[in-house]
């Protein structure tokens, strides 16, 4: 990673956390998460010659290479899904000081229902706009930004974080 | 992001302090080398810059180029004499003794080179065998009273894709 043109470990960095975080609310298991994230950055990199891609593409891909990878994982075993049920990890940073918050957001995330969930992620921890977010999800603007608004006042309520 | 609807602003911005995980080393390690790989495999893909496409067309130029050197009277007399196939091959030269020189067809060669290059997947992830066929069409055609000869080389590269099934 010497090549200094596009800098992909400055854009990982940046980057990285949201995509995993992203691929982790379309998986049953972190080992898939990782590997989406990873297949999805190569493909989107391949698609523009080896350079950054555009965010929102590498979500889509995320996301499409997830509905293919639950579909074949239907046809896995029970007894994997329970190993999988045992790991897991936290979603988000929960370092001391923001443990308390960053457990119940863990939480009211994995039990919100994946269609507001995904946008309140894409929305809220990549920073994409409404427009980008209906492209990523090949949904109109309109429902995305209402699927947002379901999504933050289920946060609102299970989460009870400060709002003053 | 100034002009997005805000619902909850409050709640967005504490939402927001709760930051997503941090990648492990490891899995950051990973990325950066899939990457890397995805570059280095795509990079090569420039035939034009390969110096082995150069080789069969500088060998084409070379051997025209003896022949020019060889009999300088022929060619004078025929620039033009691309012959288009076996069978409309003509008398290309006019010899000093007013003698039409008649040439006949002497060989044809056909030389393939077939090189595999591995495996290379397409932009939605199809796998395919990548093959390289290198061509050399030669003709001589021949004077049978004479040593003239003249031969034309036509060196010709195909790549072919070859899907291949994952079982």
């Amino acid at each position: 990673m010497s090549d200094d043109s596009p800098n992909w470990t400055d854009w990982l960095i940046a980057h990285g956390p949201s995509l995993l975080l992203f691929a982790r609310t379309k998986t049953r298991c972190e080992i898939d998460a990782e590997d989406l994230v990873q297949e999805a950055i190569v493909e989107a990199a391949k698609r523009n010659d080896g350079n950054i891609p555009d965010l929102p593409l590498v979500y889509a891909t995320i996301r499409r290479r997830a509905i293919d990878l639950a579909r074949s994982m239907d046809r896995r075993s029970a007894r994997e899904k329970d190993v999988w049920a045992e790991e897991d990890p936290c979603w988000f940073d929960n370092t001391i000081e923001q443990k308390e918050a960053a457990l119940l957001v863990d939480q009211a995330m994995k039990k919100m229902p994946e269609k507001y969930r995904e946008v309140v992620v894409l929305k809220i921890w990549s920073e994409l706009t409404f427009a980008q977010i209906a492209d990523t999800l090949g949904v109109p603007l309109n429902t995305a930004a209402s699927r947002y608004r379901y999504g933050l006042e289920i946060l609102k309520r299970d989460t009870n974080l400060k709002q003053s | 992001m100034s002009q997005e609807p805000e619902f909850d602003p409050k709640l967005e911005s504490s939402l927001r302090q709760v930051t997503p995980a941090k990648m492990d080393n490891q899995l950051f390690n990973r990325l950066e080398q899939a990457i890397a790989d995805a570059k280095a495999q795509q990079q090569p893909v420039r035939p034009m810059f390969n110096w082995r496409f150069w080789l069969i067309p500088s060998a084409a130029v070379a051997t025209v180029a003896l022949l020019i050197a060889l009999n300088p009277s022929e060619t004078r007399q025929n620039p033009a004499g691309r012959p288009s196939s076996l069978a409309t091959a003509q008398p290309t030269t006019e010899p000093n003794d007013k003698r039409p020189l008649e040439l006949f067809p002497a060989r044809q060669n056909n030389m393939v080179n077939t090189r595999s290059e591995g495996i290379i997947h397409s932009t939605d992830d199809q796998p395919f065998q990548k093959v390289r066929m290198q061509m050399v069409d030669s003709y001589t055609w021949k004077d049978p009273s004479g040593p003239t000869r003249v031969q034309y080389t036509v060196p010709s590269e195909e790549h072919l894709l070859i899907p291949l099934e994952i079982h």
